[in-house]
């Protein structure tokens, strides 16, 4: 997020979509709802089903699976063609007046933007124009058309009304009621916040569903004020928190992008590549904060004469290393041994049928959990003969999140201490415990046996004691500290490239401040700077405490708010006045000058990015299909993203008579992903005691089907028997139907029942590979 | 006195009340099956004392869907403790109305006659239900439903303050209050009925004439629409329009 939960209470109108915040992220609809209250405030809500979110809404927009961008692109363009965007705020803020290369289009009778050389973009024309001294030219005017404002209006013109509906579903005077709604948020003084998660993120170009929200974020104005924002919710109580440190395959902790082979094969190379053009921008800092992190994991090892062991960092190959491509290579037989640590990919994964059998090629697997998982469990699957099997498996008993001590991040951003309540029961060890004892002992047989490389492994910096490890030692070198004094850092400026500072995740620097009450364990609900809801002395929130990000555009460029009632951070005529940590050089710089750089991360830059050349499939996100959808692709000639990845084959075409019908996957309230905690919980199983399917009335009309039928679901790749809820929730859009079913079940614990990802497949983004499990083809047929 | 304001246009339907009463009161799970609605247990149950109720209606051509989280309303004039015969029902210094143990002997009676068919009887010859949280609400907590409700629609405090709140909340969504004499206060946007709110007794012939809460705003039990207890209007694939239901003003789709 960049606001946070209570935020909410401050919006005029808030947008879920592909989010249903209700049913999975429950306490949001304590802010939700007194910002209805308090401020009158309007809740929009899009999703394809009507949900437990949707009974709340003040609008409801049914669209259909995988149409996002075409539904927020023609907001984009009502937008733009009605004049309801801050003017000054774009101008200011924005690349909107910066000029593209004149080689940079669009095709829409392609479908392909500039430089595509046939198998990727090369982005050569995905370039702003630079004078003779490498400055970027800009329209102030934004009138060039070479200039972003332009291309940005050319792009979005053929996103008219009733082209969304066509494309999405939408009744097209639903559509102008929302974009109408939310536009109006580009009012001065008026806050709209868009709040989305994994409808918008599992898509095959999920990243750019993500961009287009930020692009009517920053042309409302929206950016960095209270009660705007792109908010992700996150679906795990510290997912935030496994993202911050480095759980993804291409990112180190803090968001430091892994070093890649060749390109980046010394410290200097990373430096001159990843570092140093990123200036003025605040990433112009990354060497200190990698190097503070060699130094944390490192120690005395690291010195400036072996690039603070550097090499000791694997290097990305180019190799996709996502969760899908791991998988096959599984199934290839080329990963021999697997950690499932907290992960239930046998009922989570993607194509799960495939996912299981990739463990039967496996020599060993470490189960980690709090319950057999069908992951553990899969050797013993309904329909295998286990004696067929002959991966080794362990399963370690975990300790839950209340038998152990540590913090979690939630969305907002917030790193909140979390004390243990109760002994785990039996063997059960904490996370920390087992990856102690794993390393040490790890540890001991190379220093005993020797292997390849053992180097990274018997030099890394690791003593947290012994027995169940000092949480708090963890804590510290997270945080980060001077190296020779030993004292705990307030804030990453103090971290140093030198050698002298070491620090785990620069992010978190200042969370774990002090051994005695470090600011993740302040629980001080009672101050509240102008009743703005940002609480700082409660936890601690990253950046340096800051609860809304980009907060220099909560005022316009002479530092007056655009919301004097709320504000957070004011120029008073000679300095700054704060209420939230300032996300700029505050103190007496001058507005003039803090004006220039109000997205201080963002570089080079420093201003929000209408355009944005990162994206692997488009500057500007377009909309496409689907892998699997049943109509062609009516806003351009390319059906699918270009650039999306995909493995094997097993796909229904475009107007497959056998896959009529959408099919997308979600979560209920009383259940949680796999449903490995859940499903063990009788009280929640009386709840929600069996695996089902929604389907419109008039999909169950013309397939005979009752509510309460037990009915298959069948796709390419595999079929499912559930029980059919038949809801006026679902609607057909545009005559197309969707098949809506929650993915929690599996073969083991209390509550069983048949997985929803037997369904789903091995396609996903092209940015970040997650998979696309919101929307492919299905049919469905009673079977009793 | 205490009373609980239930603002069903808060609830999001997370049941969350619906297990904290039952971990609070260390009920057993009912074994339950899926049979086409999210509502579940469909009734009242010895060991299930709240429980939301999901109804899903069209009005205007679009899809609404409404939630209520209902237990035992604590009513004004209970009608199981006018009906038992052992004087096992009584009400307690908080206003709750409570079964006496050793006095009951499960004979029933108070279900049948209960215009909420909340009193059910264990196989331990006992009558069940909500006690409003005797436990905590004794000590000035929260019932645990009320504590544990993340949405808001739950709110636990003096009389006069939950019936105000009740009042000005009604007035600003165009709502209505029921229930004001009773413990549990609802606010509204459909008739009760259209909420499974009292749906009568199951035995109206055995009550002894008259045991509807007496209240300015509690309506008589025969006023609402019979339902068998398992009866269930949401996910229907039979619902149709339901516009005519309940008689109450209808909201153009596009509103």
């Amino acid at each position: 997020m960049t606001n946070h939960w209570i935020d909410y209470k401050n919006s005029d109108v808030i947008m879920c979509i592909g989010l249903n915040t209700a049913e999975n992220h429950p306490i949001s609809m304590k802010w939700i709802n007194r910002a209805r209250e308090d401020n009158g405030c309007t809740f929009i809500v899009v999703d394809p089903r009507f949900t437990r979110t949707a009974a709340l809404a003040d609008i409801y927009a049914p669209v259909r699976p995988g149409t996002d961008i075409a539904f927020i692109g023609g907001i984009i363009k009502y937008v733009l063609d009605n004049n309801l965007y801050n003017e000054a705020y774009v101008a200011n803020y924005t690349n909107a007046s910066y000029l593209v290369d004149p080689g940079y289009d669009f095709d829409p009778d392609t479908g392909f933007f500039s430089s595509w050389d046939g198998a990727k973009y090369t982005k050569s024309s995905w370039v702003y124009q630079k004078d003779g001294s490498g400055n970027v030219i800009k329209d102030p005017t934004l009138t060039d058309p070479n200039c972003v404002f332009q291309l940005l209006k050319d792009h979005y013109a053929r996103y008219t009304p009733a082209m969304v509906s066509t494309v999405t579903g939408c009744p097209q005077d639903t559509f102008l009621e929302v974009a109408q709604t939310f536009a109006s948020t580009g009012t001065v003084g008026k806050a709209g916040g868009i709040s989305y998660a994994m409808g918008i993120t599992q898509h095959t170009y999920g990243s750019q569903n993500c961009r287009i929200l930020c692009v009517l974020q920053l042309l409302l104005g929206n950016m960095g004020i209270p009660g705007g924002g792109v908010n992700a919710q996150r679906g795990e109580a510290n997912v935030q928190g496994s993202t911050d440190m480095g759980m993804l395959f291409h990112l180190l902790p803090g968001y430091v992008g892994m070093p890649q082979q060749g390109s980046h094969a010394t410290l200097q190379d990373y430096v001159d590549k990843e570092v140093t053009p990123l200036a003025p921008s605040y990433w112009m800092n990354k060497d200190k904060f990698l190097i503070s992190m060699l130094k944390a994991w490192f120690g005395d090892y690291a010195t400036a004469d072996n690039e603070f062991c550097y090499q000791y960092i694997p290097k990305l190959d180019g190799t996709n290393r996502s969760h899908m491509a791991i998988i096959e290579k599984m199934h290839a037989g080329e990963v021999k041994g697997a950690f499932a640590w907290g992960q239930n990919f046998a009922v989570g994964g993607p194509k799960a049928g495939r996912e299981r059998e990739a463990l039967d090629k496996l020599d060993w697997l470490v189960a980690i959990d709090i319950f057999e998982t069908e992951t553990a469990a899969f050797w013993k699957r309904p329909g295998v003969n286990p004696s067929s099997i002959n991966t080794e498996v362990f399963l370690l008993p975990a300790a839950n999140s209340y038998e152990k001590e540590g913090t979690i991040a939630n969305s907002g951003r917030w790193i909140q201490w979390r004390y243990q309540a109760v002994e785990p029961p039996g063997q059960a060890k904490s996370d920390l415990w087992i990856a102690d004892e794993l390393f040490k002992r790890i540890r001991g047989l190379y220093a005993s046996e020797g292997g390849a490389f053992p180097d990274p492994i018997l030099e890394m910096n690791w003593d947290y004691g012994t027995g169940e490890p000092d949480i708090a030692q963890v804590a510290a070198e997270i945080n980060g500290y001077d190296i020779a004094s030993g004292s705990l850092f307030t804030s990453f400026g103090s971290l140093k490239n030198d050698g002298t500072t070491a620090c785990g995740c620069w992010i978190y620097c200042g969370y774990y401040e002090s051994w005695g009450n470090p600011a993740c364990k302040r629980r001080d609900f009672t101050t509240d700077p102008g009743g703005t809801g940002l609480f700082p002395s409660w936890a601690f929130a990253w950046p340096l405490n800051r609860r809304i990000i980009y907060n220099r555009c909560s005022c316009d460029p002479a530092g007056n708010p655009w919301n004097p009632d709320l504000w957070i951070v004011r120029w008073n005529g000679s300095s700054w006045e704060t209420r939230d940590v300032p996300d700029f050089g505050a103190g007496t710089t001058a507005p003039s000058v803090t004006a220039q750089a109000p997205f201080i991360m963002l570089g080079p830059e420093r201003q929000g990015r209408l355009f944005a050349a990162g994206m692997a499939e488009g500057p500007f996100p377009e909309h496409y299909e689907p892998k699997e959808s049943p109509v062609s692709n009516a806003l351009n000639n390319l059906q699918n993203n270009p650039c999306l990845v995909v493995w094997g084959s097993d796909f229904a075409a475009v107007g497959d008579p056998n896959y009529p019908y959408i099919c997308s996957t979600y979560r209920v309230s009383e259940h949680w992903q796999s449903g490995i905690m859940t499903r063990n919980c009788p009280w929640l199983n009386e709840l929600m005691p069996n695996m089902f399917v929604e389907i419109s009335t008039t999909l169950a009309s013309a397939k005979c089907i009752s509510n309460g039928d037990m009915v298959e679901v069948s796709t390419v790749r595999g079929a499912i028997t559930a029980i059919a809820c038949v809801t006026n929730r679902l609607q057909p859009l545009n005559g197309v139907e969707v098949i809506g079913m929650p993915w929690h079940w599996g073969y083991a614990g209390m509550s069983q029942g048949p997985s929803a990802n037997m369904l789903t497949a091995h396609v996903g983004d092209a940015n970040t590979s997650i998979p696309e499990y919101k929307a492919f083809l299905a049919n469905i047929r009673k079977v009793g | 006195m205490s009373k609980v304001l239930v603002d069903t246009s808060k609830c999001t339907a997370c049941r969350g009340c619906q297990s904290a009463c039952k971990n609070w009161n260390q009920l057993p799970a009912e074994l339950t099956r899926f049979t086409g609605s999210y509502e579940n247990p469909p009734a009242f149950l010895p060991y299930t004392w709240c429980r939301v109720t999901f109804n899903e209606y069209m009005e205007g051509g679009a899809v609404k869907w409404y939630f209520a989280k209902l237990q035992c309303m604590h009513c004004a004039e209970p009608a199981c403790m006018n009906i038992c015969p052992e004087g096992a029902i009584s009400r307690t210094f908080l206003g709750s109305v409570t079964r006496d143990w050793d006095k009951c002997v499960g004979c029933g009676k108070c279900g049948e006659v209960c215009p909420h068919q909340v009193p059910k009887v264990s196989s331990l010859k006992k009558m069940m239900k909500c006690d409003f949280c005797y436990d905590r609400t004794s000590a000035g907590e929260p019932p645990a439903c009320v504590a544990t409700c993340p949405s808001g629609a739950l709110t636990f405090g003096d009389d006069t303050s939950i019936l105000a709140a009740a009042s000005a909340r009604a007035s600003q969504i165009g709502g209505t209050v029921y229930g004001e004499d009773n413990l549990f206060v609802y606010v509204l946007l459909r008739n009760k009925s259209d909420y499974k709110i009292e749906p009568g007794p199951l035995n109206p012939g055995s009550g002894p004439g008259g045991g509807g809460p007496g209240g300015g705003g509690g309506p008589k039990p025969k006023d609402a629409g019979a339902q068998g207890a398992g009866g269930n209007e949401d996910a229907g694939g039979g619902n149709a329009d339901e516009d005519t239901k309940g008689g109450v003003k209808k909201q153009a789709a596009a509103g």
